[in-house]
């Protein structure tokens, strides 16, 4: 009985020492996996900063400017090139030629 | 085995026999000895046990430990309205080296020339051969130049990670941003206002009021001005004037933040906010203002063919004009005289509670360290009145006019100008300055400025500019230098609903070709001005006006 209860408490105990060994391994290996997720979200995340930074560098106007006046001969939109539906209006009718169409319509203003 | 006692009487008369068992007591003893001996093991091990039960199954997992995150961002970026990236935080390799591991100092510097050509050889040698621990040979080096150095293989050579504030824009709002030290706390600019929100942990970007490609086309428009009219310095504004906001703001000549280091002096003052001018007639409309408020008749004409005499001082005008003007003309025409007479017709104490309600006496309130104080005249007489009335003997900031001009053309509030975004819905602190009915009459006159007056330069086709020029001599040793002029425009637009306010202001520009020989601002700054205007209507995508919207509303100026 004694010799019994003896040898299941043993048996109890090397089931938890078992246990133990088993769940701390786990610990350790998914703490070391975690540490290096942290560590590669850190490169990541240092590597998108450094990206968005050379994408703000590479975006910025000034650049941005001078190369399109050098490849594409672009230049700041001057506002004489925007027109108001008013002017679209009047310069393709709405309704097929020799129609009247009185004097609804309205020619957008430019002025000054 | 049972022994005898050791009595020599034991086998006399008595009999008594003792006996003494040594077997058994020995066995008694030992069986003790042993029970104890278990108990104490079966203790030991209960307890053992007990611990590791209690470890692996009662136990739940132990709080993580915190691993060490390479924390790159310690500070926050700073975006703009839009939230283009201005300014952000980047880890760097700076380069040490621990002398006492250096074999060769010699060869090392050698090697690291080849990697790092613009270090001075003879200081690095010497510092390679001191008895230091420890020294940096270069800080922030480039990924690349890191490289070059790591293929080296030098020994006792180092690389220790550190962040540092990165520019990309460049020069771009360099003044507005600021700088940070060494350690990454904020010395200028916004970098400097904004730090402790900025170096918060966990901070997200902070949202500034600029707005990059406003603030590009200001600076693009500023740096042409400058070339073109030869100036010494350029600076220029753009406010919302319903929420204060600063959509850009430059000073010329200006710096690249990514090596201020390395900036001269005064490419580092921003001139929208630390420089003082005496900013002539862009006053004027203030003090139109005033005469409104203390119920002048704008229709009234003003004798300003006659010349006006304050303590044995003539005031004339650039434009001289040969028949009395209503208050329209005098502002298109610029009239010293006139805008002399309204001032003189309100008082002194009048003009004085005016400028100071518009903010003209103090700092401009805005969050920047940098910002310059007003210089007043020392003592306020009759004749401080007159030239105060159009701009002279009072020396402020370029912002600090633009905010108060600002009130007049947003339906008469004071806001406070801000470098930070508001929100839309978001309530700024304001208060009435003038009244709504000043304010119109105040926005049909500056209107008519640019359609009828010094302005025109500024116009804009399709687009209701309204504007006024200021053209002033910089007070020099002896009285006023005829040849060094202060030249400033503030445009306000659209007309039939003002939103925004331009303020460019020319240290000493001269003449160019195109200007027939005028350095005056309807030649420099208000053409500048009209530029940027324009180039803000396609940025902003806004709707021409029609005729009709551009037409003023109110009196007309009429000769």
């Amino acid at each position: 009985m004694r010799k019994g209860a003896t040898f299941i408490l043993l048996l109890v105990g090397f089931a938890l020492i078992a246990t133990l060994y088993v769940i701390t391994a786990r610990t350790q290996r998914a703490g070391q996996e975690a540490a290096r997720l942290e560590r590669a979200l850190a490169q990541e995340r240092a590597a998108i900063t450094v990206l968005s930074a050379e994408i703000a560098h590479l975006e910025s106007p000034a650049r941005l400017s001078a190369l399109s006046e050098k490849y594409l001969e672009l230049r700041p939109t001057d506002p004489e090139q925007i027109i108001s539906l008013d002017d679209v209006i009047v310069r393709i009718p709405l309704r097929a030629a020799g129609v009247e169409t009185g004097a609804e319509i309205g020619v957008g203003g430019e002025d000054d | 085995m049972i022994e005898p006692h050791n009595d020599t009487n034991a086998f006399s008369g008595s009999r008594r026999v003792e006996v003494i068992d040594h077997e058994y007591a020995a066995i008694t003893e030992g069986r003790t000895r042993i029970i104890i001996g278990v108990l104490v093991f079966g203790l030991v091990l209960f307890l053992l046990m007990a611990r590791l039960a209690e470890v692996s199954v009662l136990r739940g997992p132990k709080a993580r430990a915190a691993f060490a995150v390479n924390s790159v961002t310690p500070r926050a970026d700073i975006v703009d309205r839009n939230g283009e990236i201005l300014v952000t935080t980047l880890e760097t390799y700076s380069l040490y080296a621990e002398p006492s591991k250096v074999w060769d100092p010699a060869q090392t510097t050698d090697a690291l020339l080849a990697a790092l050509p613009d270090l001075d050889p003879a200081v690095v040698e010497a510092r390679l051969s001191s008895n230091k621990s420890f020294i940096f040979i270069k800080r922030n080096l480039t990924p690349r130049e890191r490289q070059a150095v790591f293929t080296l293989g030098m020994p006792g050579l180092g690389f220790r990670v550190e962040p540092r504030r990165i520019y990309p824009r460049g020069r771009l709002a360099a003044h507005a941003l600021g700088w940070t030290d060494v350690d990454m706390a904020g010395a200028a600019g916004s970098e400097r206002a904004f730090d402790a929100e900025l170096s918060a942990p966990g901070a997200a970007p902070k949202k500034l009021s600029l707005d990059m490609r406003i603030q590009f086309a200001l600076d693009d428009e500023l740096r042409k001005g400058m070339e073109r009219f030869a100036a010494k310095a350029v600076s220029g504004v753009v406010l919302d004037i319903h929420t204060g906001e600063i959509l850009a703001m430059a000073s010329m000549p200006d710096f690249d933040p990514n090596r201020f280091g390395t900036a001269m002096p005064q490419t580092r003052l921003n001139r929208a906010t630390m420089a003082t001018y005496e900013l002539g007639s862009t006053f004027k409309p203030l003090t139109m203002a005033l005469a409104l408020e203390h119920g002048v008749d704008p229709e009234v004409k003003l004798p300003v063919q006659k010349p006006v005499t304050i303590r044995r001082k003539t005031i004339n005008d650039d434009h001289k004009s040969n028949v009395p003007m209503g208050m329209f003309d005098i502002l298109a025409q610029s009239s010293n005289r006139g805008a002399a007479l309204y001032a003189l017709d309100v008082g002194e104490a009048g003009q004085r509670d005016f400028l100071r309600k518009l903010g003209l006496f103090d700092r401009a309130p805005i969050e920047l360290a940098e910002t310059a104080a007003p210089q007043l005249p020392r003592e306020w007489q009759d004749l401080t009145t007159a030239t105060i009335s159009y701009g002279h003997g009072i020396a402020v900031t370029p912002l600090a006019l633009a905010s108060a001009l600002s009130s007049l053309v947003n339906g008469g509030h004071y806001v406070d100008p801000t470098l930070q975004y508001v929100s839309l819905g978001q309530e700024r602190p304001r208060r009435r300055v003038i009244s709504p009915d000043t304010a119109a009459t105040m926005t049909d006159m500056m209107r008519y400025v640019v359609t009828d007056g010094t302005g025109r330069n500024a116009a804009v086709r399709g687009y209701g500019v309204m504007g006024k020029t200021g053209t002033a001599e910089k007070p020099g040793i002896d009285g006023y230098q005829k040849k060094k002029l202060v030249s400033s425009f503030v445009a306000a637009f659209p007309y039939s609903e003002p939103k925004y306010l331009v303020f460019i202001a020319y240290d000493e520009p001269q003449p160019a070709s195109g200007t027939h020989g005028y350095a005056t601002a309807g030649w420099n700054a208000a053409p500048t001005a009209g530029a940027v205007v324009s180039r803000m209507v396609t940025i902003l995508g806004m709707k021409r006006e029609s005729a009709t919207q551009i037409a003023r509303s109110a009196q007309s100026g009429g000769h």
